[in-house]
C-alpha cells in the first residue's frame, strides 16, 4: 500500500524513482568482536587509522600558512585525534575485551557523548560535534571508505537520495552523478543546498522528518516538490496520474521557452531586466537569450570541494567562460561571501568559537581579513572582463568604510596587474550587497559610493528579523513579506531610482512566482534569479502593470495579519 | 607530589583551545598531571576529559602533579590558567 509523507518543497518538477538511503552521520556500529589471535592486528589497525588522520590534519593544516587562526583550529583538532585517553580506551576494549576496532571507536564515543550530555556550558557541550566528525572520519577511513565522496559514484545514477543532512557540495556531487533528486530529514527550504538544487533544477525536499522511518532502501518513489509530497511504494493509478503531470509540465516548459526569447515588458510597458543568477561556471550552459545578463554569480564554488585555494588563473578561466557566453550583457560577479552554511575547505575555516556564523567573519569582513585573497579574485575578474561589462559585487558590506578599503584593494589590485603587464579591462562597476540591516537603512548615504546595489534578500529578512533560516525550530517565522522587511526594500529602491543608480533584488525572493507582482509594485525594474525560473517569471512580469500594482501595494505595507497579507499578496 | 587550587578566570571557561593549551604544556613535561573539579578527574594529555570537566568561568579545580619535574610543570600550568590561556578574555 502506498504511504504519503510530507515536508518542504525546495526545486519544483516530479521525480518518479527508486530510493537510495545514504546517512551520513551513522556511527550506529552493530557490536562486533574478533578472536584472540586477531587482537593484536585489530589494535594496529585502529592506531594506523588514528595516525592516518593525524597525517591527514596536519597535511591540511601545513597548507595554509600565516593565518593563526586556522592553525589554532587545527591543533585543536589534532589534539583531538592525538587525545591519549581516548586512545587508550579504545585500545583497552580492543586488547582486553576483544571490541573490533570500528566498535571499540563507535561505543567510546557513546560513553564520552553520555558524559557531554550532562554538561551544561553550551559551547564546551558543542564539541562533543567535534569528536563526532572525527570518529566518523575513523570509521570511514577503517572501512577504507574515501572520505567525503559518498555522493560521487554510480551507486546514485537515476535514484532518489534519502539522506539526514546535505552541503552544497553534496548536492554538486549528486547532480555529477546524475542522481534524480533529493530527500533529506532535515535543513530548511532558504539554505546554500536548497538555492544550489534550485539552480541545478535537481528537485529536493527537506525537513522530511519521517523519511528515515518510512523509506526504505528500494522503495519507489514519487517525490512532488511544488505540492510537498512523497509517495512511497505509489499505486498504478498514483503512478499514472504523477506520470501524466510529468508529461504535461514538461510541455508547459517548452511553451515558456517560446515567450522567453521576448524582452520582458509590463503592460504599461516598463522594461524589466531579467538576469540570471550562476553558482558555477558550468552553469554558463544553461544560458540563452532569455535573460538580460548575469546578475549574480556567486563565487564561493570555485573554492568549495578543494584543500586548497584557486590560482588567479584558474579564477580567470572560470571567469571567462561567464564572459564568453554573456559577451555584451552586464556581468556581476561577486567576491567570495564564505561563512554561515557555506561549507567551504577546511583550510578557510577561520576562527573557531563560532556559535553565530551568520554574524561572524564573512564577506567582506572575510576579504578585509585575507587581503591578499580578495586580491587575487579581484584581479582575475578585470583580467577576465577584458572585453566585457564587470560589475564587482561585494558582500555583507555593513559600513562605508569597508566600501573605501574594498575600492582601495581592487586599485591595489589593478597597479599590480600594470606591474606585470597584464591586460585588464579599465571599466568596470563596483556594487554592494545590501543584506546587512545596517547598509539598507543607510542606503542613501552608500549609494554616493557606489554604482549599483543588490539586494540578497535571504540574508537581509533573516537580519532584520533575527530568524536563522537553517534552523528547523524557528525556520516557520521566517517571513519575506513582513512589513518591516518590505518598508526597507521599497526605502532601498527609492534610494537607488533617486540617486539614478540600479538596483536588482537577487535573492530567492526574485524567482518565486509568489512574490513578481510584489517586488514590481514596490517599485523594482531589475530581477536576478536561477536560471530555471526565468520564463515563468518572464510571463507573469508580462501579464503585470505596474501602475496598478504600485496603488495595492500600500494596503500590503500596512497590513500586520500575516493571512490576510498573503491574501492581498495572492490577489495582486 | 604538588598540589594546587585554581579558579578559573576567563569568561570561556576550559574551552576547546584552551584545553587544547593544556594539553600541550603537558606533554612538555615527564610528570603526571591531573585536574580535578567537583570530584571528577581528567587527565591532563587528554583534551576530552578536560572538556567533559565542564569547568566555567569561576570553577575552582584543583591541580595535581607528580614527577621529576613537577614544580617546573606547576609553574607552567599555572601561568597558564592565570594568563586566562593566553586570550582576551
Amino acid at each position: 500500500m502506498s504511504i504519503i509523507i510530507t515536508g518542504d518543497g525546495v526545486s519544483r518538477g516530479i521525480c518518479i524513482g527508486q530510493a537510495i538511503v545514504i546517512y551520513k552521520d551513522n556511527i550506529d556500529q552493530a557490536p562486533s568482536f574478533v578472536s584472540k589471535n586477531q587482537v593484536r592486528k585489530e589494535a594496529k589497525k585502529c592506531l594506523d587509522v588514528i595516525n592516518k588522520l593525524k597525517t591527514e590534519y596536519k597535511k591540511s593544516s601545513s597548507k595554509i600558512k600565516n593565518n593563526p587562526a586556522i592553525t589554532k583550529l587545527m591543533n585543536m583538532q589534532l589534539s583531538f585525534v592525538d587525545d591519549k585517553s581516548f586512545r587508550e580506551s579504545v585500545l583497552k576494549k580492543i586488547n582486553k575485551h576483544q571490541f573490533s576496532a570500528s566498535w571499540a571507536i563507535s561505543s567510546e564515543y557513546y560513553s564520552m557523548k553520555k558524559s557531554f550530555e550532562d554538561i551544561e556550558d553550551k559551547y564546551i557541550k558543542e564539541r562533543l560535534i567535534d569528536i563526532k566528525q572525527m570518529i566518523i572520519s575513523l570509521l570511514e577511513l577503517i572501512q577504507s571508505r574515501k572520505e567525503l565522496d559518498i555522493f560521487s559514484n554510480d551507486n546514485i545514477k537515476n535514484k532518489i537520495i534519502i539522506t539526514d543532512e546535505i552541503t552544497p557540495k553534496d548536492i554538486i556531487d549528486i547532480h555529477h552523478s546524475k542522481g534524480l533528486g533529493v530527500i533529506t530529514s532535515h535543513g530548511s527550504r532558504s539554505s546554500h543546498s536548497a538555492i544550489l538544487s534550485k539552480s541545478l533544477a535537481l528537485p529536493m525536499l527537506v525537513k522530511v522528518e519521517s523519511s528515515i522511518n518510512i523509506i526504505k532502501n528500494g522503495d519507489k518513489l514519487i517525490m512532488d516538490p511544488e505540492n510537498q509530497i512523497i509517495i512511497v511504494n505509489p499505486d498504478e493509478i498514483e503512478l499514472m496520474h504523477f506520470k501524466k503531470i510529468q508529461s504535461e509540465n514538461n510541455s508547459l516548459i517548452k511553451s515558456f521557452k517560446k515567450t522567453t526569447n521576448k524582452k520582458a515588458v509590463t503592460k504599461d510597458r516598463i522594461k524589466i531586466d531579467v538576469m540570471c543568477n550562476l553558482e558555477l561556471s558550468e552553469e554558463v550552459k544553461l544560458l540563452n537569450d532569455s535573460s538580460d545578463g548575469v546578475g549574480l554569480f556567486r563565487t564561493e564554488y570555485l573554492y568549495m570541494n578543494r584543500n586548497d585555494l584557486p590560482t588567479e588563473q584558474e579564477q580567470f578561466q572560470a571567469y571567462s567562460k561567464v564572459f564568453n557566453k554573456v559577451k555584451d550583457k552586464p556581468v556581476t560577479l561577486r567576491t567570495l561571501d564564505i561563512g554561515s552554511d557555506k561549507e567551504v575547505s577546511e583550510n578557510m575555516k577561520v576562527g573557531q568559537i563560532v556559535k553565530n556564523p551568520a554574524l561572524g567573519l564573512r564577506g567582506i569582513r572575510y576579504s578585509l581579513y585575507e587581503k591578499n585573497l580578495f586580491k587575487v579574485q579581484i584581479k582575475a575578474m578585470l583580467r577576465a572582463a577584458k572585453n566585457g561589462r564587470l560589475r564587482i559585487l561585494i558582500p555583507m558590506i555593513t559600513t562605508l568604510d569597508e566600501i573605501n578599503q574594498a575600492k582601495e584593494l581592487i586599485d591595489e589590485a589593478r597597479v599590480e596587474l600594470i606591474k606585470e603587464k597584464k591586460s585588464f579591462s579599465h571599466k568596470y562597476e563596483v556594487g554592494i550587497m545590501i543584506e546587512v540591516p545596517a547598509s539598507a537603512i543607510q542606503s542613501n548615504v552608500l549609494s554616493k559610493h557606489v554604482d549599483f546595489m543588490s539586494i540578497g534578500t535571504n540574508d537581509l529578512v533573516q537580519y532584520i528579523l533575527a530568524i536563522d533560516r537553517i534552523d528547523d525550530e524557528v525556520t516557520s517565522l521566517y517571513d519575506p513579506t513582513n512589513p518591516a522587511v518590505l518598508q526597507l526594500i521599497k526605502q532601498v529602491i527609492e534610494t537607488c531610482d533617486k540617486s539614478k543608480i540600479d538596483v536588482t533584488v537577487c535573492g530567492e525572493m526574485a524567482g518565486e512566482k509568489m512574490y513578481t507582482k510584489l517586488l514590481l509594485g514596490l517599485g523594482l525594474t531589475s530581477f536576478s534569479m536561477h536560471p530555471q525560473a526565468i520564463p515563468e517569471i518572464k510571463n507573469l512580469i508580462m501579464q503585470s502593470d505596474t501602475k496598478a500594482l504600485k496603488i495595492k501595494i500600500n494596503a500590503i505595507l500596512k497590513c500586520n495579519d500575516y493571512q490576510k497579507r498573503l491574501h492581498l499578496i495572492e490577489s495582486l | 607530589m604538588i598540589t594546587k587550587k585554581l579558579t578559573i578566570l576567563n569568561k570561556l571557561g576550559l574551552h576547546a583551545r584552551a584545553a587544547a593549551k593544556v594539553v600541550s604544556i603537558a606533554n612538555e613535561f615527564e610528570s603526571t598531571i591531573i585536574i580535578t573539579k567537583d570530584g571528577k578527574n581528567a587527565d591532563a594529555r587528554s583534551i576530552m576529559k578536560l572538556l567533559m570537566l565542564s569547568a566555567s568561568q569561576g570553577s575552582r579545580i584543583c591541580i595535581e602533579v607528580d614527577g621529576a619535574d613537577q614544580k617546573d610543570a606547576m609553574k607552567s600550568i599555572e601561568k597558564l590558567f592565570n594568563n586566562k590561556f593566553d586570550e582576551q578574555k
